[in-house]
């Protein structure tokens, strides 16, 4: 089991941590365990976040405090799926198929008996191991144990992310989307409006290089995505996705419920020095080269058969 | 003075642009953009190209000068008069650390031509963010002159999110100070205040692997930023700068005036569908590899001596 996990550790997390290997640094954690969960830094116990690490998960305090059901301000731990949507991917197009054949997941590989994505392997051709961007819907699927800070205004709602240094824009000032997106973009075009007490964003405009998960499902530049978000307590947003790509499925694949969870203030911070924030955990392309060079390759290895 | 520029734009502009590689209009209108002074035309953005230069129909409404909310454009020295690829003022001497530094970066923006516009300048160089790695701040606030700057206001933040590079910082107001000894990070800790009309952003704990500039002199994790924004209209905001990094430099060094410039809803349509905000001019290493063995590598060897 220790070299189970150890190994998990070694490929699949540090595959994802190589801002965290130069800065020395422990990585931010989630609250929530995540269903399903591949082996990123969940292998790391349960997620530990900065600041909390070592102690054990106390009732929140600030679950039953109030809250608006319209306002998704605030720091989040992401709670996706990593390997698909959490439910049966619908069958693909020719098109589609293609694609995801030519993908190797570079995550979830590891351990000889129980891998955690039997298609993975050491390294695979993922393209955030170069740090290519890594695209939404992924980056939301993909972040359980890292921050995400929401900055809700009246016409538009920012998503900041930490892993990657990325962000999404969600326009709420009644723009519709673009019929034809002259620029395809990794994180898309999005626009949201309020039905009732969910929050409901569509995007499409997607950029056909991007992975859809952790497993390279693909995204075509037909993509529309369409998230809905409920916030259920003051510390837990729900929301599930709805992909309806007629390039890459045949048919629309909804996910399974997946949660976003309140980061407790504590649990930004990096030294108790106040300083609450997102990390800056950027992708750098030099560092990724020799990290793969010092550890990934020498750790993809011995467990390749 | 064709050639010049011809040769220049090749290394220099374009070095900035590889998403361009793959939309072929983007590169015609980079070209169009940059051969235009700086200031003798509203914003060189998206859609104003064939459009007669004009006063810009917001200059004179009312402004809150205590709000920098908006779409902006960089104003940095890049593209400027006089001192080029810094901070407009002559740099103050140099600590042995800081020279050694300077004289191993090789700058590759500026170069190319007869007479390059940076004469240390090496077509590629050596400069980090040709592989994608971070350009840092405050490097990309004096190289966006083409660029869109969104600046988000909060009342305990404020959030400027860059087209370029996707990047972004984030300026606490809520009465934080400084960390001691944190996570180097190449966008750094900022904290700001209004003093009067200025708004006077501190800033540290930043990553000595960045450059300052475009020329490539040294920043180390000792440098302390001080930034002072003015709006002077409701199109403008002045500013300055002045780094104190005493493992660097023997003095401060304070920046010449700077200017950002109000971005007009029009100039970030992208195509006049109605959609305005900034590009996703994400940096991709895998398309800057490409990009380097089929156009800068050609490019370069063309004006090498």
């Amino acid at each position: 089991m220790q070299r189970f996990v150890q190994a998990m550790f070694t490929v699949g997390v540090l595959c994802l941590s190589s801002a965290t290997y130069a800065q020395e640094n422990q990585p931010q954690g989630g609250a929530a365990p995540v269903p399903n969960a591949g082996p990123g830094r969940q292998g790391q116990g349960g997620g530990g976040g900065r600041g909390r690490g070592g102690r054990a998960a106390a009732p929140s305090p600030t679950k039953d405090l109030p809250f608006d059901a319209h306002d998704l301000s605030g720091f989040w731990s992401g709670g996706g799926i990593r390997f698909g949507l959490g439910t049966p991917v619908p069958p693909m197009t020719a098109w589609g198929k293609a694609k995801y054949d030519a993908r190797i997941p570079g995550i979830g590989a590891g351990a000889n008996a129980n891998p955690g994505n039997p298609r993975a392997k050491p390294l695979g051709n993922d393209p955030i191991m170069l740090c290519d961007p890594i695209s939404y819907p992924r980056i939301i699927l993909t972040a359980g144990n890292y921050g995400m800070q929401v900055v809700q205004l009246p016409k538009e709602q920012i998503w900041l992310f930490d892993w990657f240094f990325t962000r999404r824009v969600i326009w709420t000032d009644g723009r519709k989307l673009p019929d034809d997106a002259a620029e395809p973009r990794f994180y898309g075009y999005s626009v949201g409006h309020w039905d009732g007490d969910t929050f409901v964003v569509e995007s499409n405009g997607f950029d056909d290089r991007a992975w859809l998960d952790d497993d390279g499902h693909p995204v075509s530049d037909e993509m529309k995505l369409t998230e809905r978000y409920h916030r259920a307590d003051h510390d837990t947003i729900e929301f599930t996705m709805t992909v309806t790509d007629p390039k890459s499925y045949t048919q629309p694949w909804a996910s399974a419920p997946m949660q976003l969870r309140w980061f407790q203030a504590d649990q930004l911070r990096a030294r108790d020095d106040g300083w609450e924030d997102l990390r800056e955990d950027v992708c750098i392309p030099s560092v990724e080269q020799k990290y793969k060079d010092l550890i990934r390759e020498p750790a993809g290895a011995p467990t390749k058969k | 003075m064709p050639p010049f520029n011809a040769s220049f734009i090749a290394i220099g502009v374009l070095c900035f642009a590889p998403i361009a590689l793959a939309p072929t209009i983007l590169v015609q209108t980079s070209l169009a953009q940059t051969s235009q002074p700086r200031r003798a035309t509203p914003a060189p953005g998206r859609g104003a190209s064939g459009r007669p230069a004009a006063s810009p129909p917001t200059q004179d409404p009312p402004f809150d000068v205590h709000d920098l909310s908006g779409f902006w454009r960089g104003g940095g020295i890049r593209y400027g008069q006089g001192m080029r690829f810094s901070l407009g003022t002559p740099a103050p001497p140099m600590t042995a650390w800081a020279q050694a530094r300077y004289d191993a970066a090789i700058p590759g923006i500026g170069a190319g031509g007869n007479k390059p516009d940076n004469p240390r300048a090496k077509p590629l160089g050596n400069d980090p963010i040709m592989i994608c790695d971070p350009v840092g701040y405050p490097r990309i606030i004096l190289t966006a002159g083409n660029h869109g700057i969104q600046i988000v206001q909060k009342p305990k933040e404020m959030i400027w999110l860059f087209a370029w590079f996707y990047a972004r910082r984030i300026v606490w107001a809520d009465g934080r100070r400084l960390p001691k000894d944190p996570e180097p990070r190449f966008y750094g800790y900022s904290a700001g205040r209004w003093e009067g009309n200025t708004f006077v952003v501190v800033s540290s704990g930043f990553d000595d692997r960045s450059w300052l500039d475009d020329d490539g002199h040294p920043v180390s994790d000792a440098m302390k930023l001080t930034e002072r924004y003015h709006r002077i209209d409701h199109d403008t905001i002045e500013f300055t700068m002045t780094v104190t990094d005493p493992k660097s430099y023997t003095q401060p060094w304070t920046s010449a005036s700077m200017y950002l410039h109000w971005s007009a809803g029009e100039e970030l349509g992208a195509q006049g569908d109605g959609w305005e905000d900034l590009r996703e001019d994400v940096c991709i290493p895998s398309v800057e590899a490409r990009y380097k063995e089929l156009v800068r590598e050609p490019a370069g060897a063309a004006t090498q001596k």
